[in-house]
């Protein structure tokens, strides 16, 4: 009886010797990773909307079958919080830029939608487990098949960017890039920097902000810098074309289908930048460091001394300032994003002492390719003898400056004080620095001094020195 | 030996008019400050005439007039910076609150490139040149003017020669553990 109980042991023992040379262990392994509930699908370029082929921690013929190429970076997409329990329409358009961009590379996006659809902070809390997972992943790449982490760029949009933040904070080294698109900012604006996005959880952490508006804590994107770099589009609250306008105009074009896309229309911009800095490479859009906001609407933040300036997207400088630096830039409503930004310093003479308050201005460039005609500007305040600074842009490359014309608009409605003289100021000189080819150009009257009179005609100023600022003289 | 090697190279390559280089130095700037951007520093012409010091009898003098009229004869001429290798002109011809006028307007530039274009019925031409005064206004007559120093450009190329030369022979007798 005994030696029967022996024997059975001692065969069940050598069948799970000989068994563990296979299938056991593979078993084994694949089962230290069952409790990951996120999916890592490696899409291809020519299927960028569909997850065909997953990778699966702990099966190491996943990664061979769905053709992971050893050699080339990994770019990881996280989504975010959605309602839908779908896949938003960004999705496919982000894999498809960044196979156009980097063909040979591996774009693999986590499916974390079961955990995602959840009441808005219970699924901001599942970000901790999406991230665990997500670094699971890719140390068991890295342990698995030596894939090194300095290939690996992270690109997580809302909540999805915490749940990167998570990741790289979890990964055995640090991975090479995160790029934070529009982290989210409820429950995460006043967390400590280990729950959310920060610069320790990779060697370069870029951000970009796009719907900050409202309070902080409110607002949908987080406010407060989280990255090396924090970009904020148009100031970071709120982006041009996505208003209630642009809104309806949509509606009767498209139906009501896409309404959740309107909701989330600046929430959203900042993945179509990052596409567009993929797609158009040749001519990245620039952003500038800035104390704030106001700062850089007087046009007083233009400079790329000192990597004061960097390109947006794909192909940012990876600065690495000891804290977070914002910056600034202005895009258009829609792709390509880029504008091209100027200061304008104008010194108003006059005899007489005159301040005017809200003075409405048009102003005129023209460059040696194209001009910008008529773009309007308010300075809250004009005084005899004072110069004032601010910033104006353009949607399109006029080329290299020539000529400048100045309007000083009437009030729109009748004004008696304007009746029997208009007030005017003396104007000798209009500097004007362009960020984009970093120069700096004075602008002189023609005739020494030009009379530009509120309601009359144009001022115009022509181009009488310029200097490159990039290159230091001397 | 190999750390003086080194050094020399160093020293040579930093001769080298790269500006990449300067960027990198940069890079951990001063992050402390924040104000800058408020600063206003605007002053070209301050930083033009600080220029001259440094640099006379190295380059390019050019005519330095803003918006001259026909009648009018330029007499500013300047010492450009190293980095400004060219002269550029620009006439702008049209018509303006007193009449048709041709203005004239010239200075040292980094870069230049010719170009006619017209707008708002006044037609603006820039020109580039790059020899000493050459854009003297058209209708100024062209005095022959000493150009001070062109040939103490060479004082550069030389230092430049003798550290190769030490270089090498630092190379050739070097390398022995």
């Amino acid at each position: 009886m005994s030696k029967a109980l022996f024997l059975v042991a001692v065969g069940v023992w050598l069948q799970s010797l000989t068994a563990s040379r296979g299938g056991v262990a593979a078993d084994d392994r694949r089962r230290d990773f069952i409790d990951i509930e996120s999916k890592f699908a490696l899409r291809t370029p020519e299927d960028t909307a569909e997850d065909t082929c997953h990778l699966i921690p702990g099966v190491a013929e996943s990664v061979g079958n769905c053709h992971f190429n050893h050699s080339s970076k990994t770019f990881v997409v996280i989504h975010g919080w959605t309602v839908t329990g779908m896949y938003e329409s960004w999705v496919p358009k982000l894999v498809a830029a960044l196979y156009k961009r980097e063909p040979d590379s591996n774009v693999v996006v986590v499916d974390w939608l079961s955990r995602a659809q959840h009441h808005y902070p219970v699924s901001a809390g599942y970000t901790k487990l999406v991230g665990k997972d997500v670094a699971r992943f890719i140390n068991w790449m890295e342990e698995e098949f030596n894939y090194p982490l300095d290939n690996v760029h992270l690109l997580g949009y809302s909540l999805g960017a915490h749940a990167a933040g998570i990741a790289g904070s979890l990964t055995n080294k640090k991975v090479n890039r995160i790029t934070g698109l529009d982290p989210a900012g409820p429950n995460f604006e006043y967390a400590e920097a280990p729950s959310r996005l920060s610069p320790d959880d990779a060697h370069f952490v870029d951000v970009l902000h796009t719907f900050t508006r409202g309070s902080p804590g409110r607002s949908i994107g987080i406010q407060k810098p989280v990255g090396h770099v924090d970009i904020y589009p148009n100031g970071g609250t709120f982006q041009p074309g996505c208003n209630i306008g642009e809104a309806i105009r949509v509606i009767a074009q498209k139906g009501l289908g896409d309404v959740d896309q309107l909701v989330k229309c600046s929430h959203e911009r900042s993945i179509h930048l990052f596409i567009d800095s993929l797609l158009n490479e040749e001519n990245p859009s620039k952003a500038y460091r800035c104390s704030s906001k106001e700062a850089f609407e007087k046009g007083l933040c233009l400079s790329c001394r000192k990597n004061r300036c960097n390109n947006v997207g794909y192909e940012i400088n990876k600065v690495r300032a000891k804290r977070s630096s914002k910056m600034y830039l202005k895009t258009r409503s829609q792709m390509p994003y880029k504008v091209f930004h100027y200061q304008v310093k104008i010194h108003f003479s006059g005899t007489e002492s005159e301040t005017h308050t809200d003075q409405a201005f048009e102003i005129s460039l023209y460059g040696t390719v194209a001009e910008s005609e008529n773009i309007a500007f308010t300075l809250p305040e004009v005084s005899t003898n004072k110069t004032y600074s601010f910033l104006i842009y353009t949607e399109v490359d006029i080329g290299e400056l020539l000529m400048l014309k100045l309007k000083w608009n009437s009030d729109s409605y009748f004004s008696w004080s304007n009746w029997w003289s208009s007030p005017g100021f003396a104007i000798e000189k209009i500097r004007v620095k362009a960020g984009e080819t970093q120069k700096k150009v004075i602008f002189c009257s023609r005739q020494k001094v030009s009379h530009l009179q509120k309601g009359k005609a144009p001022a115009v100023f022509v181009k009488c020195h310029d200097k490159s600022l990039n290159k230091k003289s001397g | 030996m190999k750390a003086l090697g080194a050094v020399l190279l160093t020293l040579l390559l930093c001769r080298q008019p790269g500006r990449g280089q300067l960027q990198e130095e940069d890079d951990d700037g001063d992050y402390g400050l924040d104000t800058y951007e408020e600063k206003d520093d605007d002053e070209d012409e301050e930083e033009e005439a600080n220029s001259i010091p440094g640099s006379s009898g190295r380059g390019l003098r050019c005519y330095t007039c803003q918006s001259l009229r026909r009648e009018e004869s330029c007499n500013l001429t300047q010492s450009c910076a190293l980095s400004q290798t060219f002269c550029t002109t620009l006439v702008a011809h049209g018509n303006t609150e007193s009449g048709l006028l041709t203005t004239y307007s010239t200075w040292c530039a980094d870069s230049c490139q010719p170009v006619t274009r017209t707008a708002e019925g006044t037609q603006m031409t820039v020109t580039c040149c790059q020899s000493t005064l050459c854009n003297i206004p058209p209708w100024q007559g062209s005095r022959v003017q000493d150009s001070p120093g062109n040939g103490a450009g060479g004082s550069e190329s030389v230092g430049t020669a003798l550290l190769l030369s030490l270089l090498t022979g630092l190379w050739a007798m070097g390398p022995r553990p």
